[in-house]
């Protein structure tokens, strides 16, 4: 069985984490608020811990060394390039998956070995333009 | 002809660029500044910058820049066409720091990167990837004991 340690537990970490369990595979979350780690144990079974991804204690804790993948899900860029940096470097998780805000830091990340990046502001414009362009504007 | 009582190196001005006008950012620029060296310093939140001494914002010893360290943009507009030498992320957050940091090294090509972290498991993953780490704590923590040693003798 594949097992995915995932950084953050706000609205698209856990629902990663829902597919993931409904897909079969193994999910721990670490997330900072223990509000939302009850909540989402209390849904999801207990897959969530409270931790900082930035701690090795808190990443062993999600037993991290034996993770196939990591995806960083925090509404930071900064958060979530240590995090997944910390993954590939000192576990040497080859499968690791950011999302970025900032629509500069595609290349970036991927320059400093994340493996795959996902631009949510780019999408979030991509789709709007694609799905919606006109009525917003007007055909030229 | 060399006289004994001159110091040994000749140290050129140096064009640094500091990220973070908190206590710690703002000390390191007024430190470099006072010995000689063209400031520059960063912040993303520019009411910081009242922290900043008239007399040496008017003589322009320091030039402050608004704008976001983690993004590659704000720190080549901070770059502009200065050459700069030595970067220092200073920022109170240890993830802003390292990402900046990694801008400054990878893209922008800053000769010299250093970063402050607050945390010795990022300290040490960072130090083995090759960036010059100094971590805040544990150097508080020496000159604490270094002080407490000198006064037990």
């Amino acid at each position: 069985m594949l097992y995915t340690v995932i950084l953050g537990g706000g609205l698209i970490g856990t629902g990663i984490a829902r597919w993931l369990i409904e897909a079969g595979s193994e999910v721990t979350i670490i997330e900072i608020n223990a509000d939302k780690v009850d909540i989402i144990n209390a849904s999801l079974g207990d897959v969530a811990i409270i931790g900082d991804a930035h701690k090795i204690s808190d990443l062993e804790l999600a037993g991290i060394e034996r993770a196939d993948s990591f995806i960083a899900t925090s509404s930071r860029d900064d958060i979530n390039l240590v995090a997944c940096q910390i993954a590939k470097e000192k576990y040497s998780i080859s499968n690791t998956t950011s999302l970025v805000f900032n629509p500069g830091n595609d290349d970036f990340f991927r320059l400093l070995g994340i493996n795959k990046t996902l631009n949510v502001t780019n999408t979030v414009i991509e789709s709007i333009a694609s799905a919606s362009a006109e009525l917003f504007v007007e055909e030229v | 002809m060399t006289q004994n009582n001159e110091p040994s190196h000749i140290y050129r001005s140096r064009r640094v660029l500091i990220l973070g006008c908190g206590y710690m950012g703002l000390d390191i620029a007024l430190r470099l500044s006072e010995s000689g060296n063209l400031v520059k310093i960063m912040d993303v939140d520019s009411a910081t910058f009242s922290r900043i001494p008239d007399e040496i914002l008017e003589s322009n010893r320091i030039q402050s820049v608004h704008g976001d360290g983690t993004f590659e943009d704000d720190l080549r507009r901070a770059v502009a066409d200065h050459q700069i030498d030595v970067f220092i992320a200073a920022t109170g957050i240890t993830s802003v720091n390292i990402t900046s940091a990694q801008l400054a090294q990878h893209l922008i090509k800053i000769p010299n990167v250093l970063c402050v972290v607050d945390d010795e498991d990022v300290e040490e993953i960072y130090s083995q990837m090759g960036m010059h780490i100094l971590n805040r704590r544990k150097l508080a923590v020496e000159h604490i004991l270094i002080d407490a040693m000198e006064q037990n003798k």
